[in-house]
């Protein structure tokens, strides 16, 4: 009881602290920090209710998020919107090293030898995935485009540009929740393996789609042009830039653990921050780059161990801000606008998500929990698929406004079912707690360490 | 690859290497030099270089798009100095060291901010305002009083001082930034530039809500700290927590360190769990106070006339008020006493706290002043890290040091 009136104090402060502000310019960033600070603590015991409900705690930063965002209290009063959008702009460096540090961690988090075992499991599903979600996904638009009144005024092949930029995205997935849910749950098994093993592969296959996706949408959109072959430099210069970079930083941090082996989190988070400032000076992806160093960290050096504890360090406060940011960031107004066809969009990929992952596991010959349950894993969207529709938004003038509203309607849906089900997969799969009775019992919050039996090399 | 992006790749290389080189190689450095790098004012330098001003690798916007980390820290900052009050603790200790300590702040104060008065008065440009030139001078004399407790404890540790000398040092270097930061936190309240529209705050009530924000700060901290052992949980909470007061505080162009400072204090003296929140927030001090002492770096200026002029009689003025203010205190409050009458000498450090207070000023005023006051400060801080030491052994070793 004594928290809530807390809480309530501490709004009814963060409410009195805008009313009171006073008209000269203040420090850059206050507003932020103190949106930032109450959205913390109420992220978290909003997590922890969560969780008591058989939910992972991310579903309660998102909520908590969505709720103290832009548009929803704003319907009461615009005072009580905590998180508004120039909040939610200013915390964009910390939301992007938020990102760096939870791909490092994916990219750590995945073994070779691991992945010797799966490998045909990866290779198919992803195929699949990328076959069937695509195609199924352009087609669903086709189908229903002159019936819904967003998309009924576009010509043809203004249309087809529209289905197929969707579907391009559709076939991204969200690796932060993925490793979210990992670190909160501690599952252990084929499912684990294999979807966290796509989720960091896909990165790639997905940046190579969605580029070759708008080179074409664009020479349907502006018949005249010709296909722009400087985008598939760019797509090489994206994809191999970023995995040189990648392994650049991930020989860094081996020679500054095995040289200094000191304030080693502090270094993850220089190499965070270096990683997105340089991705985005040279229009890299630090997605990809995080993973690559991570990813190099675990597989080639002996300091994959302190690299995993290093992150662990900021773990909790990294998942709390990105999520609630994310939830903060999801256009309610987009959903409000398109609901049927976002829905219908929403769920005909969770269709062919799992059509395609059952099959590609199937003629894969994967165990049958991975047939059966890792579909659970790729339906949560995030921030790679908000970075597609902002790149849309841009380069597709002309029909960029619709898809967009669409993206940012499906992103809402996906990101609110995605982790609860994920969850469930992994329970049904019977993954959570495998690591160990400790882990079953208290998974507690993401980013605890993980047990040590877990981190063992194989 | 843009000639910025290299040259950052090539400066962070460096430090890499210099810093482990530095800081963990088994080489003794000189006195003074060792200081620099153990109290981290090597990254004072860095940010120097970098900044929008040098190299201007940390650009304006890198420097903006930090303005959360930056309220943050002076928060933490802030709150941890605050935990240090807890009065069951404090009513112990003698009151004759509070009296001496809290002389040689405001004797430091008084001469500096009197000192930076002329010489700001002189050099101010036509647009700034008599409050503007107060602030900026007050604040310039806040910065002179305090003196950072890690500096003056490696001093004690490297130097080989005396007991006393050594324990008297750590106890002054604790407590004489309070008068200070109280005197920041009352000239943030009753300069107030402007009031809310269609309202009538006056400077007093200002204080008072400045007060009651740090009161409350520490009331709520002390309502949610989780009850359970998990150190994330915790940090995550104490992190929430300060990020709210010290941006509640900075929204309203109130000083977010007199507010947390205050909330820690309540904090310490409701809690009983303050001895592990003050081990968190030491150990999680480290990243915020690297981006700290970078973005505070990278607000100097080279600016020849402030630097060859007013830095060097603003070192010298302080130096001899520490000292002076020491002697002074001694004199009024222990009579004789086995502590070294020059024991000032050996509260020239500048650390956290003192650039805290330039970092908010320049973040927080727009005139010109304010980024002369964090010139000032922040060469202050590096030069009298690499000579302080040197002066305090030679002064203070002449009675009993090896």
């Amino acid at each position: 009881m004594s928290r809530l009136v807390a809480l309530a104090l501490a709004f009814a402060l963060v409410v009195a602290a805008r009313l009171l502000t006073v008209a000269h310019p203040t420090t850059p960033g206050s507003d932020a920090a103190m949106a930032l600070g109450f959205v913390l603590i109420l992220s978290y015991f909003a997590g922890t209710v969560s969780k008591r409900i058989g939910l992972p705690a991310i579903t309660g930063y998102i909520l908590t998020g969505v709720t103290f965002g832009p548009h929803v209290l704003s319907h009461l009063s615009p005072d009580l919107v905590v998180l508004t959008k120039q909040t939610v702009r200013d915390l964009q460096l910390l939301d992007s090293l938020a990102l760096g540090l939870i791909a490092l961690t994916a990219g750590g988090e995945l073994r070779l030898a691991a992945m010797g075992r799966i490998w045909r499991a990866i290779a198919w599903i992803i195929s699949a995935q990328v076959v069937l979600v695509f195609c199924g996904v352009t087609a669903m638009i086709l189908a229903v485009w002159t019936f819904t009144p967003l998309l009924a005024g576009l010509a043809w092949p203004a249309a087809l540009a529209t289905a197929l930029v969707l579907a391009g995205t559709a076939v991204a997935n969200s690796p932060a929740t993925v490793i979210a849910i990992m670190e909160e749950y501690r599952p252990k098994g084929p499912v684990t393996d294999v979807v966290l093993a796509i989720t960091v592969f896909k990165d790639v296959v997905v940046i190579t789609l969605f580029t070759l996706v708008l080179a074409a949408a664009t020479v349907l959109l502006q018949p005249g042009r010709g296909f722009d072959a400087a985008s598939l430099v760019q797509l090489a210069w994206e994809v191999f830039g970023s995995l040189v970079v990648g392994l650049g930083l991930g020989r860094l941090v081996v020679e500054y653990l095995r040289r200094v082996k000191h304030e080693t989190p502090l270094m993850m988070l220089a190499v965070a921050f270096l990683a997105v400032t340089i991705a985005s000076e040279l229009h890299l992806s630090g997605l990809l780059a995080c993973m690559v160093a991570g990813f190099y960290i675990e597989n080639f050096s002996r300091q994959g161990e302190a690299l995993i504890q290093a992150l662990e360090h900021h773990s909790l406060p990294i998942y709390v801000v990105f999520f609630t940011v994310a939830g903060g960031s999801l256009n309610v107004p987009a959903l409000q606008l398109t609901w049927p066809l976002a829905l219908l969009l929403a769920f005909t990929r969770l269709g062919l998500t799992w059509l395609a992952t059952r099959s590609g596991a199937w003629l894969a010959g994967a165990p049958r929990a991975v047939v059966t349950h890792s579909w659970s894993g790729f339906i949560a969207q995030a921030g790679v698929t908000l970075g597609f529709a902002v790149v849309v938004g841009r380069r597709l003038p002309g029909v960029g406004d619709e898809i967009v509203t669409l993206i940012l309607a499906s992103i809402a849906i996906n990101q609110i079912i995605g982790p609860v089900l994920f969850r469930l997969g992994l329970g049904w799969a019977g993954e959570i707690g495998a690591a160990g009775p400790e882990e079953a019992e208290n998974a507690a919050e993401p980013g605890q360490p993980l047990h040590d039996a877990d981190r063992a090399r194989p | 690859m843009e000639l910025r992006t290299v040259l950052l790749l090539a400066v962070i290389a460096a430090l890499v290497l210099i810093g482990s080189r530095l800081s963990f190689g088994r080489r003794r450095l000189p006195l003074g030099v060792r200081e620099t790098v153990q109290t981290g004012t090597a990254f004072l330098v860095l940010g120097a270089l970098l900044g929008p001003h040098a190299l201007n690798l940390v650009t304006e916007r890198v420097l903006e798009q930090l303005g959360p980390v930056i309220v943050i820290g002076l928060g933490w900052i802030g709150f941890l100095y605050g935990t240090h009050f807890e009065w069951r603790l404090v009513r112990r200790l003698p009151r004759a060291f509070y009296g001496v300590g809290f002389t040689e702040s405001l004797v430091s104060l008084g001469l500096v901010a009197g000192l930076g008065a002329v010489y700001l008065g002189l050099v101010a440009d036509p647009g700034s305002t008599p409050d503007d030139l107060a602030v900026a001078a007050l604040v310039l004399g806040v910065c002179a009083a305090g003196t950072a407790p890690a500096g003056t404890y490696l001093l004690t540790t490297h130097a080989r001082l005396r007991h006393a000398d050594s324990h008297a040092l750590q106890f002054f270097a604790a407590v004489d930034d309070l008068p200070a930061l109280l005197i920041l936190g009352f000239v943030y309240a009753f300069f107030h530039p402007s009031l809310p529209e269609g309202g009538q705050v006056a400077g007093w009530q200002w204080a008072l809500i400045t007060v009651g924000m740090g009161l409350l700060g520490g009331w709520l901290m002390h309502l949610v700290f989780p009850r359970g052992t998990d150190v994330r949980v915790n940090a995550l909470v104490l992190l929430g927590m300060v990020s709210l007061g010290a941006g509640a505080a900075s929204l309203l162009r109130l000083s977010p360190l007199f507010v947390s400072v205050i909330a820690g204090m309540v904090f310490a003296n409701l809690s009983s769990r303050k001895e592990s929140v003050y081990g968190m927030l030491a150990d999680r001090e480290q990243e915020l106070y690297v981006v700290f002492l970078l973005s505070a770096g990278a607000l100097f200026r080279f600016d020849w006339t402030l630097l060859l002029g007013f830095a060097p009689a603003y070192i010298a003025l302080r130096a001899l008020a520490k000292v002076g203010g020491a002697w002074l205190g001694l004199r009024l409050f222990m009579g004789p006493s086995p502590i070294h009458p020059l024991i000032g000498s050996g509260l020239l450090f500048q650390g956290g706290l003192t650039l805290a207070i330039a970092v908010n000023l320049e973040r927080t005023h727009v005139s010109a002043l304010p980024h002369q006051v964090a010139t000032i400060v922040v060469v202050a801080a590096i030069i009298n890290d690499l000579i302080g030491p040197t002066i305090a052994a030679r002064l203070l070793g002449r009675r009993g040091s090896r």
